[in-house]
Protein backbone atom coordinates (compact mmCIF):
# COMPACT_ATOMS: atom_id res chain seq x y z
CA UNK A 1 0.00 0.00 0.00
CA UNK A 2 1.62 3.17 -0.72
CA UNK A 3 1.71 6.40 1.09
CA UNK A 4 -1.09 8.05 -1.00
CA UNK A 5 -3.59 5.52 -0.43
CA UNK A 6 -2.58 5.38 3.25
CA UNK A 7 -2.93 9.23 3.39
CA UNK A 8 -6.33 9.25 1.69
CA UNK A 9 -7.87 6.20 4.13
CA UNK A 10 -6.24 8.08 7.29
CA UNK A 11 -8.07 11.16 5.88
CA UNK A 12 -11.36 9.12 5.14
CA UNK A 13 -11.35 7.24 9.05
CA UNK A 14 -10.81 11.35 10.12
CA UNK A 15 -14.08 12.47 8.14
CA UNK A 16 -16.05 10.05 9.92
CA UNK A 17 -14.27 10.88 13.47
CA UNK A 18 -15.19 14.38 12.50
CA UNK A 19 -18.64 13.91 11.75
CA UNK A 20 -19.74 12.08 14.49
CA UNK A 21 -18.04 13.84 17.33
CA UNK A 22 -18.16 17.39 15.99
CA UNK A 23 -20.92 19.88 15.90
CA UNK A 24 -20.01 23.35 14.90
CA UNK A 25 -23.23 25.73 14.57
CA UNK A 26 -25.74 22.92 13.47
CA UNK A 27 -24.89 20.84 16.19
CA UNK A 28 -23.35 19.85 19.90
CA UNK A 29 -19.18 19.03 20.15
CA UNK A 30 -19.02 15.52 21.56
CA UNK A 31 -15.91 14.26 23.47
CA UNK A 32 -15.60 10.28 23.02
CA UNK A 33 -14.06 10.04 26.56
CA UNK A 34 -16.91 11.77 28.46
CA UNK A 35 -20.42 10.27 27.07
CA UNK A 36 -23.16 11.00 29.31
CA UNK A 37 -27.30 9.82 28.12
CA UNK A 38 -27.94 13.03 25.27
CA UNK A 39 -24.08 12.60 24.00
CA UNK A 40 -25.24 8.99 23.67
CA UNK A 41 -28.75 9.40 21.50
CA UNK A 42 -27.57 12.46 19.73
CA UNK A 43 -24.17 10.19 18.91
CA UNK A 44 -26.53 6.45 17.95
CA UNK A 45 -29.46 8.07 17.28
CA UNK A 46 -29.16 11.21 15.23
CA UNK A 47 -25.48 10.99 13.85
CA UNK A 48 -25.09 7.05 13.33
CA UNK A 49 -27.89 6.39 11.12
CA UNK A 50 -26.81 9.35 8.92
CA UNK A 51 -23.23 8.73 8.76
CA UNK A 52 -24.17 4.50 7.42
CA UNK A 53 -26.59 6.55 5.36
CA UNK A 54 -24.54 8.84 4.18
CA UNK A 55 -21.44 6.22 3.46
CA UNK A 56 -24.09 3.45 1.76
CA UNK A 57 -24.98 6.75 -0.41
CA UNK A 58 -21.91 7.91 -1.59
CA UNK A 59 -20.72 4.14 -2.09
CA UNK A 60 -23.60 3.94 -4.64
CA UNK A 61 -23.17 7.31 -6.63
CA UNK A 62 -19.19 6.74 -6.91
CA UNK A 63 -19.33 2.95 -8.15
CA UNK A 64 -22.64 4.09 -10.53
CA UNK A 65 -20.87 7.20 -11.95
CA UNK A 66 -18.26 5.49 -12.55
CA UNK A 67 -19.88 2.09 -14.09
CA UNK A 68 -21.76 4.76 -16.09
CA UNK A 69 -18.91 7.14 -17.31
CA UNK A 70 -16.70 3.74 -17.98
CA UNK A 71 -20.02 1.63 -20.16
CA UNK A 72 -21.31 4.85 -21.59
CA UNK A 73 -17.58 6.06 -22.98
CA UNK A 74 -18.29 9.14 -21.64
CA UNK A 75 -16.51 11.66 -19.02
CA UNK A 76 -19.79 13.59 -18.14
CA UNK A 77 -21.81 10.61 -17.42
CA UNK A 78 -23.23 10.41 -13.81
CA UNK A 79 -26.21 8.63 -12.45
CA UNK A 80 -28.61 11.43 -13.94
CA UNK A 81 -27.40 11.67 -17.72
CA UNK A 82 -29.32 8.39 -18.93
CA UNK A 83 -32.74 10.13 -16.84
CA UNK A 84 -32.62 7.05 -14.43
CA UNK A 85 -32.01 9.55 -11.38
CA UNK A 86 -34.86 11.41 -12.28
CA UNK A 87 -37.53 8.77 -13.06
CA UNK A 88 -36.78 7.14 -9.61
CA UNK A 89 -37.01 9.96 -7.61
CA UNK A 90 -40.61 11.01 -9.82
CA UNK A 91 -41.30 7.81 -9.25
CA UNK A 92 -40.86 7.48 -5.02
CA UNK A 93 -42.71 10.88 -5.05
CA UNK A 94 -45.68 9.60 -6.83
CA UNK A 95 -45.53 6.62 -4.75
CA UNK A 96 -45.76 8.77 -1.27
CA UNK A 97 -48.16 10.95 -2.75
CA UNK A 98 -50.29 7.87 -3.13
CA UNK A 99 -49.55 6.24 0.01
CA UNK A 100 -49.52 9.28 2.48
CA UNK A 101 -53.30 10.38 0.61
CA UNK A 102 -54.36 6.31 1.57
CA UNK A 103 -52.97 6.91 5.27
CA UNK A 104 -49.91 4.60 4.54
CA UNK A 105 -47.00 4.29 6.60
CA UNK A 106 -44.67 5.48 3.97
CA UNK A 107 -40.70 3.94 5.15
CA UNK A 108 -37.52 3.67 3.55
CA UNK A 109 -38.53 0.50 2.33
CA UNK A 110 -41.30 1.30 0.15
CA UNK A 111 -39.18 4.72 -1.01
CA UNK A 112 -36.48 2.19 -2.51
CA UNK A 113 -39.25 -0.23 -3.92
CA UNK A 114 -40.72 2.70 -5.81
CA UNK A 115 -37.39 4.00 -6.65
CA UNK A 116 -36.15 0.66 -7.95
CA UNK A 117 -39.55 0.38 -10.22
CA UNK A 118 -38.61 3.64 -11.26
CA UNK A 119 -34.72 3.01 -12.50
CA UNK A 120 -35.98 -0.45 -13.98
CA UNK A 121 -38.42 1.29 -15.90
CA UNK A 122 -36.12 4.13 -17.26
CA UNK A 123 -33.42 1.37 -17.67
CA UNK A 124 -35.92 -0.84 -19.59
CA UNK A 125 -36.91 1.93 -21.71
CA UNK A 126 -33.33 2.73 -22.46
CA UNK A 127 -32.45 -1.00 -23.78
CA UNK A 128 -35.68 -0.96 -25.67
CA UNK A 129 -34.67 2.42 -27.47
CA UNK A 130 -31.41 1.47 -27.81
CA UNK A 131 -32.49 -1.85 -29.34
CA UNK A 132 -35.07 0.54 -32.11
CA UNK A 133 -32.17 2.40 -32.85
CA UNK A 134 -30.01 -0.92 -33.98
CA UNK A 135 -27.26 -1.20 -31.41
CA UNK A 136 -25.92 -1.70 -27.80
CA UNK A 137 -23.57 1.01 -28.23
CA UNK A 138 -22.80 3.59 -25.94
CA UNK A 139 -24.03 6.08 -27.86
CA UNK A 140 -27.03 4.87 -28.57
CA UNK A 141 -27.86 4.74 -25.10
CA UNK A 142 -26.89 8.17 -24.42
CA UNK A 143 -29.28 8.94 -26.61
CA UNK A 144 -32.16 7.21 -25.15
CA UNK A 145 -31.31 8.14 -21.83
CA UNK A 146 -31.71 12.03 -23.13
CA UNK A 147 -35.10 11.35 -24.68
CA UNK A 148 -35.54 9.80 -20.99
CA UNK A 149 -34.50 12.81 -19.36
CA UNK A 150 -36.27 15.04 -21.21
CA UNK A 151 -39.92 13.13 -20.67
CA UNK A 152 -39.13 13.15 -17.06
CA UNK A 153 -38.15 16.54 -16.74
CA UNK A 154 -41.54 17.31 -18.81
CA UNK A 155 -43.51 15.13 -16.52
CA UNK A 156 -41.87 17.10 -13.02
CA UNK A 157 -42.91 20.22 -14.87
CA UNK A 158 -46.42 19.39 -14.86
CA UNK A 159 -46.67 18.30 -11.20
CA UNK A 160 -44.88 21.09 -10.27
CA UNK A 161 -46.66 23.20 -12.35
CA UNK A 162 -50.34 21.95 -10.58
CA UNK A 163 -48.76 21.66 -7.24
CA UNK A 164 -50.04 24.16 -4.33
CA UNK A 165 -47.03 25.96 -2.11
CA UNK A 166 -46.36 22.90 0.06
CA UNK A 167 -46.48 20.49 -1.77
CA UNK A 168 -43.67 22.26 -3.76
CA UNK A 169 -41.71 23.07 -0.95
CA UNK A 170 -42.09 19.11 -0.33
CA UNK A 171 -41.21 18.25 -3.83
CA UNK A 172 -38.24 20.62 -3.65
CA UNK A 173 -36.53 19.86 -0.51
CA UNK A 174 -36.67 16.24 -1.72
CA UNK A 175 -35.14 16.80 -5.18
CA UNK A 176 -32.15 18.51 -3.20
CA UNK A 177 -31.63 15.70 -1.06
CA UNK A 178 -31.86 14.55 2.93
CA UNK A 179 -31.15 11.65 5.17
CA UNK A 180 -33.85 12.55 7.37
CA UNK A 181 -36.12 9.62 7.12
CA UNK A 182 -33.43 6.70 7.14
CA UNK A 183 -33.62 4.54 10.43
CA UNK A 184 -30.13 2.62 11.39
CA UNK A 185 -31.79 -1.08 10.47
CA UNK A 186 -32.82 0.34 6.10
CA UNK A 187 -29.01 1.97 6.38
CA UNK A 188 -27.40 -1.12 7.31
CA UNK A 189 -29.66 -3.46 5.05
CA UNK A 190 -28.79 -0.92 2.31
CA UNK A 191 -25.09 -1.20 2.98
CA UNK A 192 -25.01 -4.61 2.82
CA UNK A 193 -26.77 -4.71 -0.62
CA UNK A 194 -24.39 -2.10 -1.60
CA UNK A 195 -21.41 -4.33 -0.16
CA UNK A 196 -23.05 -7.35 -2.10
CA UNK A 197 -23.05 -5.37 -5.65
CA UNK A 198 -19.46 -4.16 -5.38
CA UNK A 199 -18.15 -7.83 -4.61
CA UNK A 200 -20.00 -8.81 -7.95
CA UNK A 201 -18.89 -5.88 -9.97
CA UNK A 202 -15.51 -7.29 -8.48
CA UNK A 203 -15.92 -10.36 -9.83
CA UNK A 204 -15.92 -8.71 -13.24
CA UNK A 205 -13.30 -6.45 -13.02
CA UNK A 206 -11.34 -7.99 -15.75
CA UNK A 207 -14.29 -8.07 -18.57
CA UNK A 208 -14.67 -4.27 -17.53
CA UNK A 209 -11.11 -3.52 -17.79
CA UNK A 210 -11.56 -4.22 -21.33
CA UNK A 211 -14.14 -1.52 -21.80
CA UNK A 212 -11.60 0.93 -21.68
CA UNK A 213 -10.02 0.30 -24.50
CA UNK A 214 -13.20 -0.06 -26.52
CA UNK A 215 -15.86 -2.36 -27.42
CA UNK A 216 -14.32 -3.65 -30.81
CA UNK A 217 -10.94 -4.20 -28.84
CA UNK A 218 -13.25 -5.96 -25.96
CA UNK A 219 -15.22 -8.11 -28.64
CA UNK A 220 -11.37 -8.99 -30.25
CA UNK A 221 -10.25 -10.02 -26.61
CA UNK A 222 -13.23 -12.53 -26.16
CA UNK A 223 -15.34 -10.60 -24.07
CA UNK A 224 -19.65 -10.28 -24.60
CA UNK A 225 -19.59 -6.15 -24.60
CA UNK A 226 -23.44 -6.25 -25.11
CA UNK A 227 -24.46 -8.67 -22.15
CA UNK A 228 -21.82 -6.98 -19.65
CA UNK A 229 -22.95 -3.16 -20.99
CA UNK A 230 -27.00 -4.31 -19.98
CA UNK A 231 -25.67 -6.28 -16.60
CA UNK A 232 -23.55 -3.39 -15.21
CA UNK A 233 -25.85 -0.72 -16.83
CA UNK A 234 -28.75 -2.81 -15.03
CA UNK A 235 -26.82 -2.86 -11.69
CA UNK A 236 -26.02 1.05 -12.09
CA UNK A 237 -29.41 1.49 -12.31
CA UNK A 238 -29.97 -0.41 -9.18
CA UNK A 239 -27.38 1.23 -7.53
CA UNK A 240 -29.14 4.69 -8.45
CA UNK A 241 -32.24 3.67 -6.99
CA UNK A 242 -30.73 2.78 -3.25
CA UNK A 243 -28.87 6.45 -3.64
CA UNK A 244 -32.36 8.17 -4.75
CA UNK A 245 -34.31 5.98 -2.27
CA UNK A 246 -31.70 6.94 0.62
CA UNK A 247 -31.08 10.81 -0.08
CA UNK A 248 -33.06 12.21 -3.17
CA UNK A 249 -30.59 13.53 -5.99
CA UNK A 250 -27.31 14.01 -4.61
CA UNK A 251 -25.14 15.83 -7.45
CA UNK A 252 -21.32 15.72 -8.75
CA UNK A 253 -20.70 13.46 -6.29
CA UNK A 254 -21.82 10.49 -9.07
CA UNK A 255 -19.24 12.85 -11.66
CA UNK A 256 -16.43 13.56 -9.39
CA UNK A 257 -15.64 10.82 -7.54
CA UNK A 258 -14.93 8.44 -10.30
CA UNK A 259 -12.54 11.10 -11.66
CA UNK A 260 -10.46 11.72 -8.66
CA UNK A 261 -10.15 7.87 -8.13
CA UNK A 262 -9.20 7.37 -11.43
CA UNK A 263 -6.73 10.10 -11.30
CA UNK A 264 -4.95 9.23 -8.18
CA UNK A 265 -5.50 5.48 -7.86
CA UNK A 266 -5.20 4.57 -11.80
CA UNK A 267 -7.57 2.73 -14.04
CA UNK A 268 -7.91 -0.41 -13.28
CA UNK A 269 -10.93 -2.42 -12.21
CA UNK A 270 -9.83 -4.64 -9.61
CA UNK A 271 -8.11 -2.05 -7.38
CA UNK A 272 -10.41 0.62 -8.20
CA UNK A 273 -13.65 -0.31 -7.29
CA UNK A 274 -13.00 -0.62 -3.58
CA UNK A 275 -11.36 2.44 -3.65
CA UNK A 276 -14.66 4.09 -5.09
CA UNK A 277 -16.36 2.88 -2.10
CA UNK A 278 -13.77 4.37 0.38
CA UNK A 279 -13.32 7.78 -1.17
CA UNK A 280 -17.33 7.87 -2.44
CA UNK A 281 -18.45 7.01 1.17
CA UNK A 282 -16.08 9.75 2.58
CA UNK A 283 -16.92 12.08 0.80
CA UNK A 284 -20.60 11.86 1.22
CA UNK A 285 -19.93 11.63 4.93
CA UNK A 286 -18.23 15.08 4.63
CA UNK A 287 -21.35 16.84 2.60
CA UNK A 288 -23.97 15.03 5.59
CA UNK A 289 -21.40 16.38 8.47
CA UNK A 290 -21.19 20.23 6.44
CA UNK A 291 -24.87 20.27 5.68
CA UNK A 292 -25.99 19.75 9.56
CA UNK A 293 -23.25 21.64 11.18
CA UNK A 294 -22.65 24.70 9.09
CA UNK A 295 -25.64 26.47 10.30
CA UNK A 296 -27.67 26.49 12.60
CA UNK A 297 -30.47 24.29 10.08
CA UNK A 298 -29.93 21.36 8.05
CA UNK A 299 -29.05 22.19 4.75
CA UNK A 300 -30.07 20.32 1.54
CA UNK A 301 -27.58 17.81 0.32
CA UNK A 302 -27.62 18.78 -2.95
CA UNK A 303 -27.34 22.32 -2.29
CA UNK A 304 -23.89 21.39 -0.44
CA UNK A 305 -22.43 19.06 -2.67
CA UNK A 306 -22.89 21.31 -5.94
CA UNK A 307 -21.45 24.17 -3.77
CA UNK A 308 -18.48 22.27 -2.99
CA UNK A 309 -18.81 20.29 -5.97
CA UNK A 310 -18.96 23.01 -8.89
CA UNK A 311 -15.60 24.70 -7.83
CA UNK A 312 -13.46 21.85 -7.22
CA UNK A 313 -14.19 20.94 -10.43
CA UNK A 314 -13.11 23.43 -12.19
CA UNK A 315 -9.77 23.10 -9.74
CA UNK A 316 -9.31 19.60 -11.32
CA UNK A 317 -9.67 20.55 -14.54
CA UNK A 318 -7.29 23.80 -14.65
CA UNK A 319 -4.96 21.33 -12.81
CA UNK A 320 -4.72 18.44 -14.55
CA UNK A 321 -6.39 18.73 -17.98
CA UNK A 322 -5.38 22.38 -18.98
CA UNK A 323 -4.13 22.42 -22.65
CA UNK A 324 -5.23 18.87 -23.40
CA UNK A 325 -8.50 19.46 -24.74
CA UNK A 326 -9.76 15.53 -23.79
CA UNK A 327 -10.49 13.56 -20.97
CA UNK B 1 6.89 -32.51 -44.68
CA UNK B 2 3.89 -31.47 -43.98
CA UNK B 3 3.14 -27.88 -44.39
CA UNK B 4 1.44 -26.68 -40.99
CA UNK B 5 -1.43 -24.66 -42.18
CA UNK B 6 -3.02 -21.16 -40.18
CA UNK B 7 -5.37 -19.85 -41.63
CA UNK B 8 -7.74 -21.68 -44.06
CA UNK B 9 -10.67 -19.87 -45.61
CA UNK B 10 -13.19 -22.02 -47.50
CA UNK B 11 -16.48 -20.48 -49.28
CA UNK B 12 -16.39 -17.02 -47.01
CA UNK B 13 -19.34 -14.53 -48.09
CA UNK B 14 -20.02 -12.06 -45.94
CA UNK B 15 -22.03 -8.49 -46.56
CA UNK B 16 -20.92 -6.05 -43.88
CA UNK B 17 -23.99 -3.48 -45.24
CA UNK B 18 -26.15 -3.27 -48.10
CA UNK B 19 -24.87 -3.24 -51.51
CA UNK B 20 -21.33 -4.50 -50.34
CA UNK B 21 -19.74 -8.06 -49.62
CA UNK B 22 -16.39 -9.75 -49.50
CA UNK B 23 -16.21 -13.41 -50.92
CA UNK B 24 -13.05 -15.73 -50.90
CA UNK B 25 -13.99 -19.54 -52.42
CA UNK B 26 -10.73 -21.06 -51.16
CA UNK B 27 -7.62 -19.57 -49.40
CA UNK B 28 -4.76 -21.35 -47.21
CA UNK B 29 -2.32 -19.11 -45.22
CA UNK B 30 0.82 -20.48 -43.74
CA UNK B 31 3.51 -19.40 -41.91
CA UNK B 32 5.03 -16.45 -44.09
CA UNK B 33 4.84 -12.61 -44.32
CA UNK B 34 1.38 -11.34 -46.84
CA UNK B 35 0.72 -8.40 -48.15
CA UNK B 36 -3.06 -7.23 -48.42
CA UNK B 37 -3.12 -5.00 -51.33
CA UNK B 38 -5.55 -3.36 -53.00
CA UNK B 39 -7.23 0.29 -53.39
CA UNK B 40 -9.61 1.99 -51.07
CA UNK B 41 -12.97 0.22 -50.08
CA UNK B 42 -11.52 -3.08 -51.75
CA UNK B 43 -12.98 -4.89 -48.48
CA UNK B 44 -9.63 -5.77 -47.00
CA UNK B 45 -10.47 -4.51 -43.53
CA UNK B 46 -13.66 -6.05 -44.03
CA UNK B 47 -11.46 -9.46 -44.72
CA UNK B 48 -9.26 -8.87 -41.85
CA UNK B 49 -12.71 -8.22 -39.41
CA UNK B 50 -14.03 -12.03 -40.41
CA UNK B 51 -10.44 -13.20 -39.90
CA UNK B 52 -9.71 -11.44 -36.66
CA UNK B 53 -13.78 -13.09 -35.37
CA UNK B 54 -15.88 -10.06 -35.66
CA UNK B 55 -18.40 -11.69 -38.07
CA UNK B 56 -20.06 -14.53 -36.19
CA UNK B 57 -21.80 -15.54 -39.66
CA UNK B 58 -18.37 -16.43 -41.38
CA UNK B 59 -17.13 -18.68 -38.41
CA UNK B 60 -18.32 -22.10 -40.24
CA UNK B 61 -16.07 -20.45 -43.18
CA UNK B 62 -12.64 -20.22 -40.80
CA UNK B 63 -10.70 -22.60 -39.48
CA UNK B 64 -7.29 -21.92 -37.35
CA UNK B 65 -4.66 -24.13 -37.07
CA UNK B 66 -7.21 -27.10 -38.42
CA UNK B 67 -10.00 -25.95 -35.86
CA UNK B 68 -13.01 -24.55 -37.13
CA UNK B 69 -13.58 -21.29 -35.96
CA UNK B 70 -17.55 -22.34 -34.44
CA UNK B 71 -15.64 -24.71 -32.01
CA UNK B 72 -13.52 -22.27 -30.93
CA UNK B 73 -14.80 -19.41 -28.05
CA UNK B 74 -13.88 -16.14 -28.74
CA UNK B 75 -11.40 -16.17 -25.95
CA UNK B 76 -9.78 -19.16 -27.42
CA UNK B 77 -9.42 -17.05 -30.88
CA UNK B 78 -8.16 -14.77 -29.30
CA UNK B 79 -5.20 -16.45 -27.96
CA UNK B 80 -4.85 -17.91 -31.40
CA UNK B 81 -4.50 -14.10 -33.35
CA UNK B 82 -3.17 -10.66 -32.50
CA UNK B 83 -5.43 -8.06 -34.35
CA UNK B 84 -3.76 -4.46 -35.00
CA UNK B 85 -7.46 -2.85 -35.76
CA UNK B 86 -7.03 0.35 -38.06
CA UNK B 87 -8.90 2.48 -35.33
CA UNK B 88 -8.46 2.38 -31.85
CA UNK B 89 -10.17 3.80 -29.37
CA UNK B 90 -8.94 3.51 -25.80
CA UNK B 91 -11.53 5.78 -23.27
CA UNK B 92 -10.02 8.30 -20.51
CA UNK B 93 -6.51 8.64 -19.56
CA UNK B 94 -5.40 4.97 -20.06
CA UNK B 95 -1.55 4.50 -20.53
CA UNK B 96 0.34 1.90 -22.74
CA UNK B 97 1.38 -0.26 -19.67
CA UNK B 98 -2.26 -0.45 -18.24
CA UNK B 99 -3.88 -1.33 -22.06
CA UNK B 100 -1.06 -3.92 -22.18
CA UNK B 101 -2.17 -5.23 -18.54
CA UNK B 102 -5.32 -5.39 -19.33
CA UNK B 103 -4.70 -7.42 -22.63
CA UNK B 104 -2.37 -9.90 -20.71
CA UNK B 105 -4.53 -9.61 -17.62
CA UNK B 106 -1.31 -8.74 -15.44
CA UNK B 107 0.02 -6.09 -12.61
CA UNK B 108 0.97 -3.12 -14.45
CA UNK B 109 3.93 -3.38 -12.29
CA UNK B 110 5.08 -6.69 -12.84
CA UNK B 111 4.49 -6.42 -16.83
CA UNK B 112 6.71 -3.86 -16.78
CA UNK B 113 9.53 -5.52 -15.51
CA UNK B 114 9.08 -8.68 -17.08
CA UNK B 115 8.42 -6.87 -20.58
CA UNK B 116 11.64 -3.69 -19.77
CA UNK B 117 13.83 -5.67 -22.31
CA UNK B 118 11.56 -7.07 -24.78
CA UNK B 119 12.43 -6.64 -27.90
CA UNK B 120 9.28 -5.31 -29.26
CA UNK B 121 9.54 -2.37 -26.48
CA UNK B 122 13.31 -1.84 -27.47
CA UNK B 123 12.89 -1.95 -31.52
CA UNK B 124 9.80 0.15 -31.14
CA UNK B 125 11.40 2.46 -29.11
CA UNK B 126 7.94 2.40 -26.29
CA UNK B 127 9.06 2.09 -23.14
CA UNK B 128 8.48 6.26 -22.49
CA UNK B 129 5.38 6.38 -24.31
CA UNK B 130 3.80 3.60 -22.86
CA UNK B 131 3.85 5.80 -19.45
CA UNK B 132 1.94 8.35 -21.01
CA UNK B 133 -2.05 8.37 -21.63
CA UNK B 134 -2.46 7.28 -25.17
CA UNK B 135 -5.08 10.32 -25.93
CA UNK B 136 -1.79 12.70 -25.47
CA UNK B 137 0.49 10.62 -27.88
CA UNK B 138 0.77 11.54 -31.39
CA UNK B 139 -0.74 9.42 -34.33
CA UNK B 140 2.87 7.50 -35.02
CA UNK B 141 4.00 7.45 -31.25
CA UNK B 142 0.23 5.92 -30.84
CA UNK B 143 0.30 3.33 -33.68
CA UNK B 144 3.48 2.30 -31.85
CA UNK B 145 2.39 1.38 -28.72
CA UNK B 146 -0.67 -0.46 -30.15
CA UNK B 147 1.46 -1.99 -32.50
CA UNK B 148 3.50 -3.27 -29.83
CA UNK B 149 0.60 -4.68 -27.88
CA UNK B 150 -0.33 -6.48 -31.15
CA UNK B 151 3.08 -7.65 -31.33
CA UNK B 152 3.42 -9.09 -27.96
CA UNK B 153 -0.25 -10.66 -28.51
CA UNK B 154 1.38 -13.05 -30.98
CA UNK B 155 4.94 -13.26 -29.07
CA UNK B 156 6.42 -16.52 -28.28
CA UNK B 157 6.67 -16.72 -24.34
CA UNK B 158 3.79 -14.53 -23.58
CA UNK B 159 0.99 -16.34 -26.21
CA UNK B 160 2.48 -19.97 -27.54
CA UNK B 161 -0.54 -20.56 -28.61
CA UNK B 162 -0.77 -17.87 -31.46
CA UNK B 163 -0.63 -18.41 -34.68
CA UNK B 164 -1.66 -15.46 -36.58
CA UNK B 165 -0.72 -12.09 -36.84
CA UNK B 166 -3.17 -9.77 -38.50
CA UNK B 167 -2.51 -5.88 -38.87
CA UNK B 168 -4.70 -3.55 -40.81
CA UNK B 169 -2.77 -0.76 -42.09
CA UNK B 170 0.53 -1.03 -39.98
CA UNK B 171 3.00 1.37 -41.19
CA UNK B 172 0.06 4.20 -41.16
CA UNK B 173 2.28 7.08 -38.74
CA UNK B 174 5.54 5.31 -38.47
CA UNK B 175 8.12 7.24 -39.30
CA UNK B 176 11.03 5.30 -41.82
CA UNK B 177 12.89 4.17 -38.63
CA UNK B 178 10.48 2.20 -36.86
CA UNK B 179 9.15 1.18 -40.28
CA UNK B 180 12.13 -0.17 -41.48
CA UNK B 181 12.34 -2.07 -37.63
CA UNK B 182 8.78 -3.02 -38.02
CA UNK B 183 9.29 -4.74 -41.50
CA UNK B 184 12.79 -6.85 -40.22
CA UNK B 185 11.13 -8.05 -37.13
CA UNK B 186 7.83 -9.35 -39.20
CA UNK B 187 10.04 -11.08 -41.72
CA UNK B 188 11.21 -12.82 -38.42
CA UNK B 189 8.34 -13.51 -36.54
CA UNK B 190 6.67 -14.86 -40.27
CA UNK B 191 8.87 -17.97 -39.97
CA UNK B 192 6.88 -19.40 -37.01
CA UNK B 193 3.15 -17.65 -37.55
CA UNK B 194 1.20 -16.58 -40.46
CA UNK B 195 1.35 -12.52 -40.48
CA UNK B 196 -1.16 -10.86 -42.78
CA UNK B 197 -0.70 -7.64 -43.68
CA UNK B 198 -2.99 -4.96 -45.24
CA UNK B 199 -1.12 -1.59 -46.46
CA UNK B 200 -0.91 0.90 -48.93
CA UNK B 201 3.18 0.55 -49.76
CA UNK B 202 2.73 -0.97 -53.14
CA UNK B 203 6.76 -0.26 -53.84
CA UNK B 204 7.53 -2.27 -50.95
CA UNK B 205 5.18 -5.26 -51.77
CA UNK B 206 6.18 -5.21 -55.46
CA UNK B 207 10.38 -5.44 -54.23
CA UNK B 208 9.55 -8.02 -51.63
CA UNK B 209 9.91 -11.67 -52.32
CA UNK B 210 6.80 -12.66 -49.50
CA UNK B 211 3.59 -13.44 -50.63
CA UNK B 212 0.68 -11.03 -51.89
CA UNK B 213 -2.86 -11.01 -51.96
CA UNK B 214 -4.39 -8.39 -54.44
CA UNK B 215 -8.54 -7.77 -53.54
CA UNK B 216 -10.74 -5.59 -55.43
CA UNK B 217 -14.38 -5.45 -54.88
CA UNK B 218 -14.64 -7.57 -52.16
CA UNK B 219 -13.18 -10.54 -53.73
CA UNK B 220 -9.47 -11.91 -54.03
CA UNK B 221 -8.08 -10.97 -58.00
CA UNK B 222 -4.54 -12.27 -57.48
CA UNK B 223 -2.54 -14.80 -55.36
CA UNK B 224 1.08 -14.20 -56.01
CA UNK B 225 4.32 -16.32 -54.26
CA UNK B 226 6.30 -13.35 -54.51
CA UNK B 227 6.17 -9.48 -54.98
CA UNK B 228 8.26 -9.65 -58.11
CA UNK B 229 5.80 -12.09 -59.66
CA UNK B 230 3.07 -9.18 -59.99
CA UNK B 231 2.60 -7.63 -63.42
CA UNK B 232 1.76 -4.01 -64.63
CA UNK B 233 -1.40 -5.70 -65.93
CA UNK B 234 -2.32 -6.55 -62.52
CA UNK B 235 -1.57 -3.11 -60.74
CA UNK B 236 -3.35 -1.75 -63.56
CA UNK B 237 -6.61 -3.95 -62.95
CA UNK B 238 -6.19 -3.75 -58.98
CA UNK B 239 -5.70 0.08 -58.46
CA UNK B 240 -7.07 1.25 -61.99
CA UNK B 241 -3.99 2.92 -63.08
CA UNK B 242 -3.10 4.08 -66.30
CA UNK B 243 -0.10 1.73 -67.39
CA UNK B 244 2.38 4.61 -68.15
CA UNK B 245 2.26 5.72 -64.38
CA UNK B 246 3.49 2.38 -63.79
CA UNK B 247 7.64 2.99 -64.50
CA UNK B 248 10.20 -0.11 -64.21
CA UNK B 249 12.96 2.47 -62.73
CA UNK B 250 13.27 4.31 -59.69
CA UNK B 251 13.93 7.94 -60.22
CA UNK B 252 14.62 9.55 -56.54
CA UNK B 253 17.96 10.66 -56.52
CA UNK B 254 18.00 8.53 -52.92
CA UNK B 255 16.26 5.53 -51.67
CA UNK B 256 15.70 3.82 -48.36
CA UNK B 257 16.40 0.29 -48.65
CA UNK B 258 13.55 -1.49 -47.42
CA UNK B 259 15.59 -4.76 -47.11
Amino acid sequence: MNKQVIFIYGMGFLVVLLSLFVGLNGGKNILPWHLNEIDKVILFDLRMPKIITAITVGMCLAIAGHLFQLLLANPLAEPSLLGISGIASLSVILGAAGLISASFDFSVFYMFLFALCGAALAISLIFFIAKKLGSFASLAIILAGICITTITSAISSWFIFYSNNDQLRVFSVWMLGSFEHVTVKSAVVMLLVTAAITWFLKRRSRLLNFVYLGDRTATLHGVNVKRLRIECLSVAALLTAIAVSLGGIVAFVGLLVPHACRMMFGNDNKYLLTKLCFVGAAVMVFIEFLSRSLMSTNLPLALVSASLGGPLFIWVLFKHFAHRGQM
Amino acid sequence: MTVQVCLNIANLNVTPYLGFSVGIANLQLTPGFYHLLGANGAGKSTLLDCIAGLYCETYDALSIANDVYSSLSLQQLARRRAYLTQQNQAHFAITGYEMLAICFDSDKKHLKEALSHHPVISGLEVENLLEKPLQFLSGGERQRCYLCAALLGCDEILKPEASLLLLDEPFTGLDIKHTLWLVNYLQQISERICVLASHHEVNFALKSQNPCLLMKNGSLIGEFKAGRDIKIAHLVDCFELNSAQISYENNAYYQISWN
